[in-house]
């Protein structure tokens, strides 16, 4: 079974869900917070990496007539044609391919561009991770590289908000555990992550994290919770520190239980 | 015209708490340009004063009578979002490449309403936010109009500082907000997850060539940490704008709504937003 961990609202304790989750269930982790990784402070190990490419278009100007046909099939602005000029955009590009398609004289080359890397740790559990390159618009085309990885049984760390990347994190999940915290802000996005949860029509439960803070939101839940992670500073320095959390390994068992059987 | 955008690569850092003190002090138009998971608004409680709908990319559907289910679609699509036929809405990026290949020209392109932004008035001033409807892509063309409708309303005003609260991540819509910043304020936590993101945020401002300044919240939490992030700051020559301390008063005072923050943490906030203005708007 494969689970994701996603809140909505970033900094709610997605991460330690995951890298504990994985940790003492001896579970496979799976980092697609690509732009902002951090599961690999908390799994250490030896590490193995790839590169991983998209495709952008390279347009030969020996070839290139000038006609336009690349920029008006273009829904992302990334060509500009001039009279005897043409320039691409790489960071607006979504690499669809239809511009070296339709092109009628065969002048647009598909080419690399990196776009990131995959990281593999191998430690007690493997961690395998998305590092998105600085400026680099668009985090998906790495996570779906990244997933790829994933075999059946998976704990996945997914990025905050509930939009495209959110999306991708949580599509081949069998199960999602969204993780909040007694804010209202926190109680605010959580609303979103469901919505996005009925609309993907997924399983889902809640893990309230920094319980007890003096917000009551466990009563406006309304979907199964699966455990609840107590407010301390004690565990908020640990995790500055990037450590697990050895004194709640019953507690990250019985969440795993309670998500496999929803 | 001046714009602060308040970013930190890790979410939950603190940037809606900074944001929402700026934005009690500061003669500006403030704008939230964190889309998919807004949150200013739940402090800054907006009368609403106009509601514009946001219709994001058009996506294809496939007219059924017309297919001849020759799947030369779903041969073409790089994004999987065409199975047997059909199109899967969630997958689908809008490119329209299919819409064009078809040879029975049974694709069309349908816009759809996939947001709403809301131009409001707060008792601190003018304030835009906008909501992606939830599993939405573009948020980073939902940013561009945000920032575009409150350059115009502090232009109408005569106001010269624009102040946004930007997006976790160093993605497509953290991207738009740093469009047009002065400054980029970057809000870290001393936590190694914190640090981490932190360096990688400083590196996206850098790139586009914005000015990133560093403010740490909840400081005393890990020293260790925080000596840290000064020491990355002094090697990289980007001032430390203020130190804010762990405060317990503040969740206390955001579950009661409560704004302006008091307290040795809202303190803080307010040194830090006169240094800004001071030294560098």
């Amino acid at each position: 079974m494969r689970i994701a961990v996603a809140s909505g609202k970033g900094g709610t304790g997605k991460t330690t869900v995951a890298v504990n989750l994985a940790y003492f269930n001896g579970i496979d982790l799976f980092d697609l917070d690509v732009e902002e990784p951090n599961d690999h402070i908390f799994i250490k190990g030896e590490s193995k990496e790839e590169t991983v490419y998209r495709k952008i278009p390279k347009i030969d100007e020996e070839k290139c007539d000038f006609c336009g046909i690349c920029r008006d099939v273009c829904e992302y602005n990334a060509i500009v044609v001039l009279k005897d000029k043409a320039y691409t955009f790489p960071e607006l590009c979504h690499s669809c391919g239809a511009c070296s398609y339709f092109c009628p004289r065969n002048a647009i080359e598909e080419v690399d561009k990196p776009i990131g890397k995959i990281v593999e740790i191998s430690s007690d559990i493997k961690l395998t991770y998305g590092l998105l390159e600085i400026g680099e618009a668009m985090p998906t085309p790495l996570m779906r590289a990244v997933k790829r990885k994933m075999g059946k049984k998976a704990i996945i760390d997914c990025p905050p908000g509930t939009s495209c990347p959110f999306v991708e994190s949580v599509l081949d999940a069998d199960v999602c555990i969204l993780v909040c915290e007694p804010t209202p802000f926190s109680y605010h996005d959580l609303k979103l992550a469901m919505g996005v949860m009925k609309k993907l029509d997924k399983k889902f439960g809640v893990v309230i994290n920094k319980h007890g803070l003096p917000f009551d939101i466990e009563s406006k839940i309304q979907a199964p919770i699966l455990g609840k992670i107590p407010f301390s500073r004690e565990i908020a320095e640990k995790y500055s520190r990037g450590e697990l959390l050895f004194d709640y390994e019953d507690l990250f068992k019985e969440i795993y239980d309670r998500a496999v059987s929803l | 015209m001046k714009q602060v955008t308040v970013i930190s690569g890790k979410g939950g850092a603190g940037k809606t708490t900074v944001t929402a003190m700026f934005a009690t002090l500061a003669n500006a138009v403030v704008a939230d340009c964190d889309v998919d998971a807004p949150n200013l608004h739940i402090l800054l409680k907006p009368e609403i004063v106009e509601t514009i709908p946001f219709e994001g990319m058009k996506k294809a559907k496939i007219i059924e009578e017309k297919c001849s289910q020759c799947g030369l679609c779903e041969d073409l699509c790089r994004f999987d979002a065409i199975k047997d036929f059909k199109i899967d809405e969630v997958r689908c990026e809008g490119c329209g490449f299919c819409y064009r290949a078809c040879p029975e020209k049974a694709i069309e392109m349908v816009a759809e309403k996939r947001g709403e932004i809301y131009i409001t008035k707060t008792k601190f001033g003018d304030f835009v936010y906008a909501l992606l409807y939830p599993g939405e892509e573009n948020s980073g063309k939902l940013v561009n109009e945000v920032r575009n409708i409150a350059k115009k309303i502090a232009e109408e005003n005569g106001i010269d500082l624009l102040i946004l609260d930007g997006a976790a991540g160093i993605g497509c819509p953290v991207i738009a907000s740093l469009a047009g910043a002065s400054i980029a304020l970057v809000v870290a936590e001393p936590t190694l997850s914190g640090l981490n993101d932190m360096v990688r945020v400083i590196e996206l401002a850098r790139h586009f060539k914005i000015e990133p300044l560093v403010a740490i919240n909840k400081f005393d939490l890990n020293l260790d940490v925080t000596a840290k992030i000064e020491e990355f700051c002094e090697s990289n020559n980007i001032e430390i704008v203020g130190r804010i301390p762990f405060d317990e008063d503040i969740p206390k005072q955001i579950a009661q709504l409560k704004l302006p923050f008091k307290g040795k943490a809202g303190e803080e906030i307010v040194r830090i937003w006169k240094n800004l203005e001071e030294g560098w708007l």
